[in-house]
């Protein structure tokens, strides 16, 4: 039996995350195959023989019986090897070209999902929050050394993260140019900032109230529950540090170092604020 | 739009505040007749109808069923069963009787095309009333509301008026129209009072400096919102009772209040333009003027009652200009 994805929305993540999942995957073979409720056997091979994000032309994966092709017990991360028989290979003609993209004002993949930018964009930012972040963290708290230095490396990593995604002019203009920002709006204007914020709130479907949106700076308030309760399959505590860090780091680049992303508490709520700052300890 | 060197502008407005003028006062008049006038009036209006004297006139305001302002007026009981209601919408006024005088024997037709209407205003004017009219205006009440003549001509006269100051209006027949202005003219001549010909003077600047506003100014506030709590008699029966009590236990939603433009300013800040707090839009400005007597770009506006403190500083208009909310009357 073998499973041609060809390819799939998380062709871009590379096969490193596929080895993972077709471990998840091997997995769920073991409990199913157990016969019995709760015994758990190891019938099935299952190899990840070709990845699309390794540069092969799709991906394939490949599930063979190990008794009946004597193969080896896999380890918990071997699942990147060949299949004991030779693979089909899919005509160039019938291969998907492009795994995901933008068709008729929807985003459309090889799954054969149609669905509205907004709903694939939320689905996307949190599942990918999950699949990119949360777990990347869970390894990080398990090799740091104490809870601060843990805060410390996720502050360093989410700031880096936030500078770099705007660096680049032609990021900056991207930005521009999706949220129809006026140009009257100049390149120190806190506004810019404010904007990307109110977006991302708006794709997590984040409810939030503007408190002030001028050229003197930004505040964004939301409920705490909500901001930090909104990726249900990977609650994090640290949700709020990261993208404090993150958003801090982006309006550096994005914006000017003149002016930063803090949040402050307000009893139940918290308040983004986009406003100038002098930090000596800037990161 | 007024501004600041109009020097004419300026001296009409003087004229008014200091000594008297007068000018073409036109306003709607809707006659009210019928059996159940007193009773019907009483219901449709807040202010407390039933009992009002022969002669005498009232401030009010009317309500829709969600309690919102549609209108606001003067109703005089000018004789026996006869009532004029004194509003700048006649027209809506008889549309909004049509749809609820069911139940009620009364007439009501509006009369403007008929009246014609002068207004004499200022500290002096009852000077120049005086040398109008046979019977002296001294000891006329506020809203009283009289028969005279004027040269033999016959008039309404009442003291009151959309100044601030010591007023009189004088209704006549339209075509008895030209020779009572004609006798003003002579007997205001008398006293240096001039005659305004600068219709926002008189409309929008004058009143406003005294806080008093335009009905489309009130837009959709209840009464209490609009500071007319005053005029407001919650003991009787009246059309939107129930609505306004409810919006009196929530609490006002809304403020009216004054605007002061910070820098000198050209702009014609239309009605409806947005009033922002750091950028949010937080109200809408009603209209805007210069205010002679007070050397200032003043207005009114509607804004979030919770958000908008007295005091807080405000941009309007497409260039966001500076201003700060002010109570809503400048002297």
């Amino acid at each position: 039996m073998e499973k041609e994805l060809d390819s799939c929305p998380w062709d871009i993540v590379g096969s490193e995350m596929c080895n993972m999942t077709t471990a998840m995957f091997t997995a769920n073979f073991d409990i199913a195959a157990g016969g019995e409720h709760g015994e758990i056997t190891n019938d099935v091979a299952l190899n990840m023989c070709e990845a699309r994000g390794c540069g092969n032309p799709h991906c394939r994966v490949v599930a063979e019986r190990r008794d009946t092709f004597g193969l080896e017990k896999q380890g918990w991360l071997d699942h990147r090897g060949q299949a004991f028989l030779p693979v089909h290979d899919t005509p160039p003609e019938r291969r998907v070209k492009h795994a995901q993209g933008l068709r008729n004002g929807q985003y459309t993949n090889a799954f054969g999902e149609e669905q509205s930018l907004e709903w694939q964009y939320n689905w996307v930012a949190q599942m990918g929050w999950v699949w990119s972040i949360s777990f990347p963290l869970i390894a990080i708290r398990d090799m740091a050394d104490d809870d601060d230095e843990f805060e410390r490396i996720l502050k360093i990593v989410f700031a880096t993260a936030g500078k770099n995604a705007f660096i680049d002019p032609f990021a900056r203009e991207g930005l521009r140019n999706w949220l129809d920002i006026p140009r009257e709006i100049g390149d120190n204007d806190p506004r810019v900032m404010g904007a990307y914020i109110q977006a991302i709130l708006g794709c997590q479907l984040v409810p939030h109230e503007l408190e002030a949106f001028d050229a003197y700076g930004v505040e964004i308030r939301v409920d705490q529950d909500t901001f930090t309760g909104r990726f249900e399959m990977a609650p994090l505590d640290e949700i709020t540090i990261g993208y404090e860090a993150q958003w801090n780091g982006a309006c550096h680049t994005l914006v000017s170092p003149e002016w930063s992303v803090w949040i402050d508490e307000d009893d139940d709520d918290f308040i983004i604020n986009v406003g100038r700052k002098v930090d000596d300890r800037a990161l | 739009m007024l501004f600041k060197e109009d020097e004419t502008a300026r001296a009409e407005a003087a004229a008014v505040r200091t000594n008297a003028a007068w000018y073409r006062w036109t306003h709607d008049l809707v006659k009210v007749t019928g059996k159940d006038a007193e009773r019907f009036l009483d219901w449709i209006l807040v202010n407390t109808i039933a009992g009002l004297p022969v002669g005498r006139g009232k401030y009010t305001t009317m309500l829709d069923e969600a309690g919102g302002i549609i209108d606001d007026l003067v109703v005089f009981h000018k004789d026996e069963g006869l009532w004029w209601l004194s509003t700048l919408y006649g027209p809506h006024a008889v549309k909004w009787f049509d749809a609820h005088a069911e139940g009620f024997e009364v007439a009501y037709e509006d009369i403007t095309q008929e009246i014609d209407m002068y207004a004499v205003q200022g500290p002096n004017s009852a000077k120049v009333m005086n040398e109008l009219v046979a019977d002296s205006v001294d000891e006329l009440k506020r809203f009283q509301i009289i028969e005279g003549a004027i040269g033999g001509i016959a008039v309404t006269i009442d003291r009151g008026g959309f100044t601030g100051e010591l007023g009189y209006e004088i209704y006549c027949a339209r075509e008895d129209s030209a020779a009572v202005a004609e006798a003003i003219e002579a007997a205001a001549a008398k006293h240096d009072a001039p005659r305004c010909k600068t219709l926002e003077v008189y409309v929008r600047s004058l009143p406003m400096e005294k806080g008093m506003a335009l009905r489309q100014d009130y837009k959709g506030l209840t009464p209490f919102e609009a500071n007319l709590g005053w005029s407001v008699r919650m003991d009787k029966d009246f059309l939107g009772k129930e609505a306004l009590e409810a919006a009196q236990a929530e609490g006002p939603k809304h403020a009216f209040v004054g605007i002061e433009i910070e820098r000198e300013s050209y702009e014609d800040i239309a009605q409806n333009e947005i009033i922002r707090k750091r950028g949010i839009p937080v109200g809408i400005c009603r209209q805007m003027i210069y205010g002679y007597t007070v050397d200032k770009n003043i207005g009114f506006g509607i804004v979030d009652a919770a958000k908008v403190p007295i005091g807080t500083r405000v941009t309007i208009g497409p260039n966001d200009s500076p201003a700060v909310i002010v109570e809503p009357k400048w002297c």
